[in-house]
């Protein structure tokens, strides 16, 4: 009889047509307490080949017989919940209260044990990326054997308890990888390989899994079903069913399994032992490598920004991201005219006062006053500035110039020029003079004490950090206040890495504390940030900028030739052959912080703090140069070690370019790419010998058959081959066809061969078919 | 052998997927499952091509015939020639009951990985009706279902669902005195006659205690003996294949039938079909012959008019019997 459940769905059918299909059965019927015995096998080893391998990749110790034992209970305790409707509701009940109870009186263990493990592995991934330091748990019980075996347990039990869902329930093998592959490719991520048997273990599951999944007969439903062998669905215009566990099938594909499994262990255990470089070939690795760095220094709240990181400029504001996004939309465009191959930077927003949130302007603003100063590097230039989508509130400025000279073109559209005088590389200039400003009290004040406060809870940090820096002593004030910007930069240079990715900054750590301490990577606005800070700390009046650079690999790709007259643009020497006034969008990656350091004579000239990135990343910001010192120091102050002026040859930019859709192909491992080709290459030889063992097979058989005289089989193949070809060119269309369907087919064959071609085929295929006929039925 | 392209899609797709992500992370070890996925295909393929064609299959009902309201089974058995097996077959058919006819397809997936096995597939009815179960073809899959084998069958079975006996009172009725002259005239009234008329050809609907075996034998075709009382019968059951009242004649026929055979009275059934406008006659004496009318009369159209078969009987027969009209729970000698 059917259930009311089926009376319901079927509803219609049974009105209108007065039949249902009902429960099938089969004579030999599956034991059900086989195939839950089959499950479990199953689910123990998925369960302990990825934990014990996740644990043995690591080298983490623990009782082996008791995680044994206990993943086996767990298993078969979770399988056996699918022998029948009483016990998958009653023991599944009895399992979460046991796990939670058990959890509650062992959480301290478990918990000490899963940050044991959490370190170790942790550990060993900051090893691998040399990382300054990890996030590290707190472990309240020091033995860590215990704890570990404690931990693995309940991990066993909640992973068992996962799997039995995706094997025993649905068997699906995409849900069984996703359930165990993580383990071992915590261990594979970096290259830590386990042992071939866990290896081979999980092969054996994924495979066995595939084929019980496709084999549409594994399944053994209790929830919500109303019987436990067959399963019945609604689909469009069919209605279908199907029979659920069969043993012989669960038997097939242990057996299949196995063997398969064994075969591919032992032949790729070598290609896994090969070595593979730790710098990442592609972007994507690349970019995942920077958030496992994010967890395994910053934790899970590294990923997790406190305000939007779309690029363009922050505002002062500091630690709130985890990671930058470009959005590579245009941000401003500048009409211009290039005058040599230095970095030219915009200022948007000067930051005074730190605190641990980030940078803010001093109460008293006096910067209008450094308006008044005036430069003269013998030349005159004019730039427009279009703001396409930037923060308003900014107006962006090339050096050198003032508010003064600010003119807006256009309110509506926010378009405005700027009267500048800019710095040549080559250029004679004169030696600095004193610095009036500073003459006016506030000023000075502004420059000698706002310019040189650092928050009395860094000092000790800043001071700890300064031990490690040691500053070319010298006479000239602005000569030693270059040689601490260069042992701080150098500082960095060889402590620090550049990355746009170094996660949040942790819950109530300082920015520059945390940054100097502990993170030990991070994009421009820390070293700007912590550079200032630095140098305040040594007496180098010092402060944050941001803004935006246009490079010139960038007006090498984006720049536009616009019609505007050169004379009226700039006036003087030029150390680049491009005599345009040139426009270029500028987008949100290049937008940029770094410092201002006082320099007598000068005022604040820019200085670029950020170290340059080893990665060929897009958006990364390490083709920028120390352009401004290029100019001063090679004339007036000598330091022709800053002076590395930004080769034009060098693409490193953040433009786009079609190679680097490629990138991603463009492995340095070119291990892997030669494992691939020759498991392809195996495969196709595979094949073809596999075609040329069943043509001799053949060949040999024939030579046998006439040997012997054997006209049956003999026939047989020549009937079979002359079906093939019939059935091949589409004269023979049915699918069981007698002996008079192909006499006909071939009949038809003739005729379209002879009309087609000169030499013609006679072939009598009465007799030939008669022949066939009297053989084949003798 | 045809492919189920959404599946190797799927496949390829999430080998595609494996492969870049070993490509793409730089990990050999992840070249191990794609290799897995490689390696499943061919050996899937060769055991398919092996095992694909050694299965024959067959279908019969558990039952002759069952009464309400249980419903009828059929067995379809496959045995298995080769050494292994599949792991799924399709097999796809109709059922309906002859009353309600319908078009809807059934897919039964089984396993076949024994070397003979058999499924029994209950069909639940809901009415009286011949149900009928047809095979159309068993499809054969592959160990991933990547690739498929149709085996195009008909096979066919039938089993009757009879109705409930039902109390019809004293029946056969009395026949009345002043009755037809054909039926008191008639010489043999009641009784079965031996005398042999004629020899003819055998026709579907003749029963087989009429064959003649001997003759069949020699001739090597079957043929059938016409009875000389066949023209003078006593009772002629004729029921009428009323839409709205199916249910209810097939009980009261039925219940007839029953008591008539058991009483041992001599009869025949006169099953009417509306749209050849033509009738066909059974004589009943046991229980086959019972399920024989019945099976025919499940098999005929039904039709919205009352007294169709009556008025088709009397216009155009000859036989000198008396007609007891069936409709519904009414059962009338008709004058």
């Amino acid at each position: 009889m059917i259930s009311w459940l089926d009376k319901i769905i079927y509803k219609k059918e049974i009105k209108d047509n007065k039949v249902i299909v009902g429960e099938v059965t089969q004579t030999k019927k599956s034991n059900r307490f086989l195939i839950c015995l089959f499950k479990g096998i199953l689910v123990f080893i998925a369960t302990f080949c990825s934990i014990c391998g996740l644990l043995d990749a690591f080298n983490i110790e623990y009782n082996r017989a008791i995680i044994i034992l206990a993943f086996a209970f767990f298993s078969f305790y979770v399988s056996f919940l699918y022998y029948n409707k009483i016990i998958f509701y009653v023991f599944y009940i009895i399992l979460f209260i046991g796990f939670t109870v058990e959890l509650a009186r062992y959480y301290m263990p478990a918990n000490s044990g899963f940050q044991a493990i959490i370190n170790i592995i942790f550990k060993d991934y900051s090893d691998y990326f040399a990382l300054a330091s990890i996030r590290e748990g707190y472990e309240t019980i020091a033995n860590r054997y215990f704890t570990v075996t404690v931990a693995a347990l309940f991990l066993g039990a909640f992973t068992a308890i996962l799997l039995n869902v995706t094997i025993s329930g649905y068997m699906n093998a995409f849900e069984t990888a996703l359930v165990t592959f993580p383990y071992i490719e915590i261990a594979l991520f970096i290259h830590k390989i386990p042992s071939a048997a866990y290896l081979f273990g999980l092969l054996f599951v994924y495979t066995c899994v595939v084929f019980l999944q496709f084999s549409r007969h594994s399944r053994m439903q209790v929830k919500g079903k109303r019987t436990h062998e067959f399963l019945r669905m609604k689909l469009r215009k069919e209605d279908r069913y199907a029979y659920q566990a069969d043993i012989p099938v669960f038997l097939y594909s242990f057996a299949f399994s196995f063997v398969i499994a064994l075969v591919i262990i032992i032949l790729l255990k070598a290609p896994l032992n090969m070595p593979i470089p730790k710098i990442p070939g592609n972007s994507i690795h690349k970019q995942t490598q920077e958030y496992v760095k994010i967890l395994v220094q910053n934790g899970v709240g590294g990923f997790f920004d406190s305000y939007a990181s779309t690029g363009g400029l922050s505002g002062g504001r500091l630690g709130g991201v985890a990671q930058v996004r470009p959005d590579f939309e245009t941000d401003i465009e500048v009409t211009f005219v290039p005058i040599n191959y230095d970095t030219i930077y915009l200022k948007g927003y000067t930051g005074t006062t730190y605190q641990s949130s980030g940078w803010y302007p001093n109460p008293l603003d006096v910067t209008f006053i450094e308006d008044e100063r005036e430069y003269n590097f013998g030349n005159t230039a004019k730039m427009q500035v279009k703001e396409v989508d930037v923060d308003s509130r900014f107006d962006y400025r090339p050096y050198f110039s003032s508010t003064d000279n600010l003119e807006y073109i256009s309110l509506e559209d926010n378009i405005y020029q700027i009267t500048y005088n800019p710095i040549l590389s080559e250029a004679d200039y004169e030696k600095p003079v004193e610095d009036e400003l500073l003459l006016n009290e506030d000023y000075y004040s502004y420059v000698y004490e706002s310019c040189l406060t650092v928050p009395d809870t860094l000092k000790p940090v800043l001071d700890d950090t300064l031990k490690e820096i040691d500053p070319v002593d010298s006479d000239d004030i602005n000569q030693y206040r270059l040689n601490c910007a260069k042992a701080v930069y150098s500082y960095f240079f060889e402590n620090f890495s550049y990355t746009m990715a170094p996660g949040r900054t942790a819950y109530k750590r300082d920015f520059v504390e945390y940054f100097l301490t502990h993170q030990k990577r991070g994009f421009c606005a820390h070293f700007a940030s912590a550079t200032a800070l630095l140098l305040r700390e040594m007496g180098v009046p010092a402060r944050y900028c941001e803004g935006y650079c246009i490079p010139i690999s960038l007006i090498y790709e984006d720049a536009i030739m616009t019609d505007n007259n050169f004379d009226e643009w700039y006036s003087g020497k030029q150390d680049i052959d491009l005599p345009s006034v040139l426009e270029v969008p500028v987008n949100d990656s290049y937008a940029h912080a770094w410092v201002e350091i006082y320099l007598e004579g000068y005022g604040f000239v820019p200085f670029e703090a950020t170290i340059p990135s080893f990665d060929d990343d897009t958006s990364d910001l390490s083709f920028l140069s120390f352009n401004f010192f290029s100019a001063i120091t090679s004339n007036t102050l000598n330091f022709e070690e800053f002076g590395t002026t930004t080769n034009p040859n060098n693409n490193n930019n953040g433009g786009f370019s079609i190679n680097k859709i490629f990138d991603i192909f463009n492995f340095n491992t070119a291990n892997v790419r030669v494992t691939v080709m020759r498991i392809f290459a195996i495969f196709i030889g595979a094949g073809l010998l596999y075609l040329l063992i069943r043509f001799l097979i053949i060949r040999i058989k024939l030579a046998w058959y006439r040997k012997n005289n054997d006209e049956y089989h003999l026939v047989i193949y020549e009937y079979s081959k002359l079906s093939a070809m019939l059935k091949r060119k589409g004269f023979l269309k049915k699918d069981n066809p007698l002996p008079m369907d192909v006499k006909e087919a071939y009949d038809l064959y003739l005729v379209n061969y002879n009309n087609r071609h000169k030499k013609q085929k006679n072939v009598d295929t009465a007799a030939l078919f008669e022949h066939y006929e009297k053989v084949m039925y003798s | 052998m045809k492919i189920n392209i959404l599946t190797l899609v799927a496949y390829i797709f999430a080998i595609a997927v494996i492969s870049a992500l070993a490509l793409i992370y730089e990990q050999p070890a992840i070249v191990l499952f794609i290799l897995m996925l490689f390696i499943l295909i061919p050996i899937s393929l060769i055991v398919f091509f092996n095992v694909s064609d050694k299965f024959t299959f067959t279908l019969s009902p558990v039952s002759e015939y069952v009464e309400e309201p249980n419903s009828p089974a059929f067995i379809i058995e496959y045995k298995n020639a080769a050494r292994i097996g599949l792991f799924a077959c399709d097999v796809v058919f109709t059922a309906e009951n002859s009353f309600y006819p319908n078009t809807v397809k059934h897919r039964l997936s089984i396993p076949l990985t024994r070397k003979t096995n058999s499924f029994t597939i209950p069909i639940d009815s809901f009415d009286i009706g011949l149900v009928t179960i047809n095979i159309e073809k068993f499809v054969l899959h592959d160990y991933l279902s990547i690739f498929r084998k149709e085996i195009p069958v008909s096979l066919e079975s039938s089993v009757p669902i009879l109705p409930k006996e039902r109390n019809i009172g004293d029946f056969p009725p009395a026949v009345p005195k002043d009755g037809p002259d054909e039926f008191t005239e008639s010489e043999n009234i009641g009784n079965i006659s031996s005398d042999v008329k004629e020899i003819r050809e055998y026709r579907p609907g003749d029963r087989l205690q009429r064959i003649h075996w001997k003759l069949s034998a020699k001739l090597d075709d079957l043929f059938v003996k016409e009875m000389a009382h066949t023209s003078s019968l006593a009772i002629i059951l004729v029921p009428e294949l009323c839409k709205d009242e199916i249910h209810d004649t097939a009980e009261s026929l039925l219940s007839c039938i029953k008591i008539m055979y058991e009483k041992k009275e001599r009869f025949e059934v006169c099953i009417y079909n509306d749209i050849a406008c033509d009738y066909t006659f059974f004589t009943v004496t046991d229980e086959a012959g019972m399920l024989e009318a019945m099976t025919h009369f499940y098999c005929q159209p039904l039709y919205e008019g009352r007294e169709n078969a009556l008025n088709t009987y009397i216009h155009s027969s000859g036989k000198i019997a008396t007609v007891i009209h069936i409709i519904g729970k009414t059962i009338k000698i008709s004058e």
